[in-house]
């Protein structure tokens, strides 16, 4: 689109709210939202895409403007989950000392954690890095799946909130930079061989912050409410 | 009125009396039940935990010329006197600094939230903000010592295993992320309304 240098900013804001408008379904006008961080009350109008809504008392983000349609997020969520799966299936790093080599791959480490009787933190690394997102990708692309049918049932009301549960517990970009950390502390010790899912994690951290810009209050705006009377 | 923690519906609320979201059908409360104490509960625990967590060796190294066992603070001065300044400063920030932090961070949001302190709400929910940022990037010397645990098992020459910090170290990791989960920000504007509704 060209722009014009007498670009008047404030008849473009009015024709853009004027799109808005005529876009939005008229009970989406605009929202009631309660602050979650302070609890303000306040009217939301509908946002543009990648616009976002800061709270009017303590500047939380409260909404934000969709990033992802749900169709092309969906073969997002499915190419992230074979990157996953790579990352998974393949060592990490193999190490040589002397003739001797010895590799490991992600759930390698969590059995090494589990042989050494660290059942705690064996465990503590398999959820947040292998379970956790997993599950959430899973869950994500089976729930933008059955977005047109099944809105309405349980199962997706429930799938929903699993995904929200899940997700301040996995630490895929932690597990990165730890792999880094890793690589400079044997470094001089031994020859290090960076592995295939050395690099299918790399790009893995990237991917699932794509998969965290997506708003999962844009799929609950779907979900009717339950009748009052039962 | 208030907003479904989960889904963000905003609906009518009996403060006291449990109710479910009309949306979502998870439980709906005027503010997060027994924040609190569950949170203090929790940070205390994560206190009590921090000592062994620093004290118990992370990672114990058997070699043919003896064993070796290295706490946190030991991993970063070794990083520090062998040149990799980034890396001791990185770890140092993650595994120190950062629980520490979060700590003292979330103590005093307990406390100023029981004194009912209306207090600067803005600069102390900007404070919770970055304690839930950064909670997770403690657990790094976690995942550094499940890969090199995994990787160095050489037979003969050299053999790492995880140490009991290690557990230690996880909980206060896990302790201090529940108890900023179960903390609400909005206690810390509640006070704050009620100041400014007097004057």
């Amino acid at each position: 689109m060209p722009i014009s240098p007498t670009h008047d900013s404030a008849a473009a804001v009015a024709r853009q709210h004027d799109e808005h408008v005529l876009e939005a379904p008229p009970h989406t006008v605009q929202t009631l939202v309660a602050c979650h961080e302070c609890d303000e009350l306040q009217y939301l109008s509908p946002l543009a895409r990648c616009e976002v809504a800061h709270c009017i008392r303590c500047g939380a983000t409260i909404a934000e403007g969709e990033r992802w349609r749900p169709e092309p997020f969906a073969a997002f969520v499915l190419t992230t989950l074979i990157v996953f799966l790579i990352a998974n299936a393949f060592p990490i790093v193999s190490l040589q000392v002397q003739g001797s080599e010895t590799q490991t791959t992600l759930f390698g480490a969590v059995y090494t954690l589990y042989d050494q009787h660290q059942d705690f933190i064996a465990l503590l690394v398999l959820a947040t890095t292998i379970a956790f997102p997993m599950l959430e990708l899973a869950l994500m692309f089976g729930v933008l799946l059955t977005l047109r049918r099944f809105y309405a049932t349980r199962w997706f009301r429930l799938s929903l909130r699993l995904i929200q549960a899940i997700r301040p517990w996995k630490m895929i970009e932690v597990f990165m930079i730890g792999v880094l950390v890793t690589l400079v502390k044997l470094w001089s010790i031994a020859t290090i061989i960076p592995g295939v899912a050395l690099w299918a994690f790399a790009l893995l951290t990237f991917m699932l912050g794509g998969v965290a810009m997506f708003d999962p209050a844009q799929l609950w705006r779907r979900v009717p409410l339950a009748d009052e009377a039962t | 009125m208030t907003g479904c923690h989960v889904c963000g519906l905003v609906q009518r609320v009996t403060p006291g009396q449990a109710a479910t979201c009309p949306r979502c059908e998870a439980r709906v409360h005027m503010r997060k039940p027994d924040s609190l104490s569950r949170s203090w509960a929790l940070l205390l625990a994560a206190y009590v935990l921090y000592i062994p967590a620093n004290l118990l060796p992370m990672m114990v190294t058997s070699t043919i010329f003896g064993v070796q066992q290295d706490t946190i603070m030991s991993g970063v001065v070794l990083f520090w006197t062998s040149g990799s300044w980034m890396l001791a400063v990185i770890v140092f920030t993650a595994s120190i600094l950062v629980p520490l932090l979060k700590l003292f961070a979330m103590t005093y949001l307990l406390l100023t939230v029981g004194r009912r302190s209306a207090a600067e709400p803005e600069s102390r929910t900007r404070l919770y903000r970055i304690v839930e940022l950064i909670g997770r990037w403690s657990m790094l010397d976690v995942f550094v010592v499940a890969l090199v645990v995994a990787l160095v098992q050489i037979r003969s020459l050299a053999t790492i295993t995880a140490g009991a910090g290690t557990t230690a170290f996880g909980a206060v990791v896990v302790l201090t992320l529940l108890a900023s989960r179960c903390f609400d920000s909005r206690l810390i504007w509640d006070h704050a309304r009620q100041e400014n509704s007097h004057d």
